[in-house]
């Protein structure tokens, strides 16, 4: 199991490891598109949620889904 | 076909990745935000037209004036949420020589008129900022906007004193004030 | 009488989709009504009220308050096998059960930091869950990067009719984010899954019953498994977006699975975006699982379920978010209020276990939802 959380935090090491300015794509004012509910990764969360549920139910896998719904990071 | 056991030595990695990945998220935080407007520094001037058609504006028609700039959208709705305070806010300074200044962003102008008509509505008051539109959004690279909403208040000399970040929160909205009241002087 | 379905609801409401946020977390409420039917005769109706209510510049209170109307039916016996099951007989009763679940949330937001941390309770007369979660999600890069990690720990009771190796059934999950926007049009997002459950991990009442025996489904008393989903959604135009993801699923019970789930949007007017939907699944089986009639008393593991079994499924949908251009009824602020429905046909492929349990070769079915959205 740990080689499945070693590779993963691999990932998010090198995400962070000093590519901070090449990671910035999309500059805050440019966030249009992702403020629309289309562009977001579940437009229609709680359908997603119960989905999940019939899925859970109707299937034998699990996971592979994540709250995070992305947006225009307006605060 | 099993997942197999951990090794003492890959028990050891995780704890240590994520340690390093905390410690470079931490480092992460100062150097996104470099290169933004600093306080003290001339304000970048402009020249755009009015949200409603009319004349253009330059930042340099307001010298005198004590000016807040609030580069906003109508898809943002943070900043659809701090307008009625920020309206109010301009009411109570506009006679003493404030003016706010709304810079709208949106990739089309009728968004934005489309929000302030439903915002009259709801309220019955039209706000007295100066609302002008960048298309090219050009002010914000000028002022190297890292928010949405960002505001900054420039005083009579066209002088940043402050930038704000984001939204304006009931407390911030107080620290705003002395601000300006302290640019008034 | 069959609770299949009835249970797998119960048990498997495990990790809530919480809300984890780009945007401030949301004040507002949500009415939502969500229906589910098969040809397995059975029936899902569940109401529920979901809030998220600023208490002051950083904290937010989540609350979820549902009603599940499930109606099954009672099994049907095998023609080929058996003899009436031990059950009552006759065609379905459509016995009615109500499920009660509620969650409570706590979010911590501030500057590029969110927290939720909260607890599930529901109970049912034949289950018990409750479970406590935990996430965490942090921004950078100006918000074209976020990580997430988010714990789940379950802790349910089975009520059974009859006597079981344990009562208990907990689980855990761990999910792990990573989201970072390519352009101002294009969004990615990796999630890592790692799942673990223990417990008496089958459903009490499948057995698979001849006129020689009856035997019980049991399943090791262990699972372990992982996901790893990949999701892109591009704007291919200003009105289209198209959402690709892909998941793969492994555990130590030998099921491997895939899932591929294609969406496009299009925005058909100011007020009104459509979209719609295929889904694809497979699966391989457990290492347990044979066919029905090679199995004997002596068998330490038993499957009778399909979802031990290789099998694969399609579903198609349709969606649509509805947004006033007007105030409604003149007191509701058009910019606060969104509408949302969708519904989705998914059938399965053709599995004798099936026909055993449902008395039908495939299950298709239908789930639907509707979903009225009001910001404070």
């Amino acid at each position: 199991m740990n080689r499945y959380i070693l590779v993963p935090g691999l990932l998010a090491l090198f995400a962070l490891a000093g590519c901070t300015e090449k990671l910035v794509n999309v500059q805050p004012y440019e966030m249009e598109y992702f403020a629309q509910d289309k562009m977001r990764f579940t437009p229609l969360e709680e359908r997603t949620a119960f989905e999940t549920h019939i899925d859970s139910i109707r299937e034998a896998s699990a996971g592979g889904s994540s709250g995070f719904q992305g947006g225009c990071g307006c605060r | 076909m099993g997942m197999g056991h951990a090794s003492p030595r890959s028990r050891v990695h995780l704890p240590l990745i994520l340690f390093l990945a905390a410690v470079l998220t931490c480092t992460m935080h100062s150097l996104s935000f470099a290169g933004m407007a600093v306080p003290g520094q001339a304000a970048p001037d402009f020249v755009l037209p009015g949200l409603f058609g009319g004349q253009t504006l330059s930042l340099k028609d307001l010298k005198g004036k004590v000016v807040l700039l609030n580069i906003w959208a109508s898809w943002c709705t943070s900043c659809k949420e701090e307008m009625e305070d920020l309206a109010s806010v301009e009411e109570q300074y506009r006679p003493r020589g404030f003016a706010l200044v709304a810079i709208s962003i949106d990739n089309a102008p009728s968004s934005a008129v489309d929000f302030l008509k439903r915002f009259e509505n709801r309220t019955k008051k039209k706000p007295g900022f100066v609302f002008l539109y960048d298309k090219d959004k050009t002010v914000s690279k000028d002022y190297r906007q890292r928010s949405m909403p960002t505001s900054y208040l420039i005083d009579r000399e066209g002088i940043v004193r402050k930038v704000y970040p984001g939204s304006f929160s009931k407390s911030m909205l107080e620290t705003l004030k002395a601000s300006i009241e302290e640019a008034l002087k | 009488m069959t609770r299949k379905i009835l249970a797998l609801f119960v048990a498997c409401m495990l990790v809530p989709i919480w809300p984890v946020f780009a945007d401030k977390p949301r004040d507002g409420i949500s009415y939502i009504f969500n229906f589910y039917g098969d040809n397995g005769n059975n029936r899902v109706i569940a109401p529920s009220v979901a809030l998220s209510k600023k208490l002051s510049d950083t904290y937010y209170l989540g609350a979820n308050l549902g009603v599940d109307a499930i109606t099954s039916a009672t099994k049907k016996t095998s023609t080929t096998t058996s003899t009436a099951s031990g059950e009552e007989g006759g065609d379905e009763a459509g016995n009615l059960h109500l499920r009660v679940p509620a969650s409570l949330s706590l979010t911590y937001d501030k500057d590029d930091d969110t927290l939720t941390g909260g607890g599930y309770y529901s109970y049912e007369n034949t289950y018990t869950g409750r479970s406590l979660f935990a996430a965490y999600t942090r921004r950078m890069n100006l918000n074209n990067t976020a990580l997430g990690i988010a714990f789940s720990k379950s802790f349910d009771n089975w009520i059974p009719d009859r006597q079981l190796s344990t009562d208990r059934r907990s689980e855990r999950a761990l999910d792990m984010t990573l989201t970072q926007l390519l352009s101002p049009r294009q969004s990615m997002q990796f999630v890592f899954s790692s799942l673990q459950s223990e417990g008496f991990l089958a459903q009490p009442t499948d057995a698979f019953v001849t006129s020689a025996f009856t035997i019980y489904a049991q399943y090791p008393d262990t699972r372990k498994g992982s996901a790893a989903a990949v999701r892109l959604v591009t704007l291919l135009n200003e009105p289209t977006s198209f959402h690709i993801y892909y998941r793969y699923y492994r555990d130590d019970w030998h099921i491997q699975s895939d899932t591929v789930n294609l969406e496009l949007y299009r925005d058909i007017s100011r007020s009104l975006v459509l979209g719609a939907r295929y889904r694809y699944y497979r699966q391989s089986a457990s290492f347990f699982a044979k066919p029905l009639n090679a199995y004997t008393p002596s068998d330490p593991l038993v499957a009778v379920d399909y979802r031990m079994y290789a099998f694969h499924s399609n579903t198609v949908g349709l969606m649509a978010i509805v947004k006033p251009s007007r105030p409604l009824l003149r007191k509701f602020d058009a910019d606060k209020l969104k509408l949302k429905l969708s519904a989705d046909v998914f059938t399965t492929s053709k599995h004798e276990n099936i026909q055993y349990l449902y008395n039908t070769d495939r299950l298709t079915g239908l789930f639907a939802s509707i979903t009225l959205e009001y910001d404070f």
